[in-house]
């Protein structure tokens, strides 16, 4: 049985509060944007950008009637924004493969919380709201949709 | 495929010896076989030479970062006290993409430390829209001033960069700011005059006030004298 919206929450506010070093956080991360696949070119459309990144956010969903399946990149010219990959694909480990309804049962300032935005940037604080924003959104279109 | 056989099994070795008569107490005489062939020998000195070679080479990479590191880290310390000093360090991490090693904690503080430079720039493109905004409203004062208040480090691209030079070196809008200034400087001048005047006033007539009391109490301490005589 695949673990519930609240099961992967707990599992991530768990591994937040294992972190005694301040840089646990950002190994934790790095780690993260290192696994993360990225995603097909072909995707990377201009519609899928996150509006409000300082580097080039994709967000790709796919609703199959029942759950949201999200593809994510980050692209930044010739830096490597690992942190900010690494946040989207947190995000992720929390939204994907969920259904519109268990993506918006969740507190938006879970990540607040669990202490994430302590020490993150400004930009990339924003960046992560507005990728925060964007899921929401295609939740709310997507659950508006499959009632319909 | 190597071997240490030299192209002949010793079994093969040992039963033509046997065959020969060379036998050492009655058994056949064991071939006096090399430890190993010359072409394993090379293999080998490949092998020690890959394995000494990736090692150093992995130690000057290391160092290298290292140094690469040591340098931008210099430079970004530095612009605490010279802001101007952000862009060559930004420009610095931006050239250790390219290093071989990277540890976990050079990665974190290159990503911490170009996102706090761009949270600088995000800092001043904002300050960049209001004052076009002020431009757009025909406020170029405002814009002016917006402008010359910013003394962080100049971090805009090219083209931004140009409007905003434009803005702040502006002589129209400088003698436009000095004017105002020397308006306003007029105006708290004379503002100041007409408050000290208003004081002097007020103590004259204070002053005014009191000797008219005292006048008054002097009289009628006369005329009670007046009255008692």
């Amino acid at each position: 049985m695949s673990e519930s919206i609240v099961e992967r929450q707990e599992k991530i506010r768990a591994k937040f509060a294992s972190f005694t070093d301040p840089d646990d956080k950002w190994k934790f991360l790095l780690d993260l944007a290192k696994e993360h696949k990225g995603m097909d070119a072909a995707l990377k459309a201009e519609k899928f950008i996150i509006q409000g990144c300082a580097s080039t956010m994709y967000l790709v969903p796919k609703f199959d009637g029942v759950k949201i399946h999200f593809e994510m990149d980050v692209e930044g010219g010739t830096t490597n924004p690992l942190i900010s990959r690494g946040l989207g694909a947190l995000a992720l480990q929390v939204f994907n493969d969920m259904t519109p309804a268990d993506i918006l049962s969740v507190d938006p300032t879970f990540f607040q919380k669990i202490g994430l935005n302590v020490g993150l940037s400004p930009t990339r604080s924003n960046g992560f709201a507005s990728l925060l924003k964007q899921i929401y959104l295609y939740a709310r279109v997507f659950d508006a949709l499959s009632k319909k | 495929m190597f071997s240490f056989l030299n192209g002949k099994s010793p079994f093969d070795e040992a039963e033509e010896k046997l065959e020969a008569g060379e036998t050492v107490n009655g058994r056949p005489k064991l071939p006096q076989a090399p430890i190993m062939g010359w072409q394993d020998g090379v293999f080998l000195l490949v092998l020690v030479g890959l394995i000494v070679g990736g090692y150093y080479y992995y130690q000057y990479a290391k160092q290298n970062s290292a140094d690469s590191f040591a340098k931008c880290d210099a430079m970004y310390v530095a612009a605490a006290t010279d802001a101007a000093k952000y862009v060559e360090a930004e420009a610095c991490y931006n050239e250790t993409w390219d290093l071989g090693f990277v540890s976990d904690t050079m990665e974190i503080l290159r990503q911490e430390r170009l996102g706090a430079i761009e949270d600088l720039r995000n800092h001043q493109k904002d300050l960049y829209a209001d004052a076009m905004g002020a431009m757009a409203a025909k406020d170029s004062v405002a814009a002016y001033n917006i402008v010359n208040e910013y003394k962080g480090p100049m971090l805009l691209n090219q083209s931004d960069r140009k409007d905003w030079n434009n803005i702040a070196n502006s002589e129209a809008v400088k003698a436009c700011v000095a004017a105002a200034a020397a308006r306003a400087d007029s105006i708290a001048r004379e503002k100041a005059i007409a408050d000290s005047l208003a004081q002097v006033a007020a103590e004259l007539r204070a002053k005014a006030v009191a000797d008219s009391i005292e006048k008054a109490n002097k009289k009628l301490a006369r005329k009670k004298r007046k009255k008692a005589e």
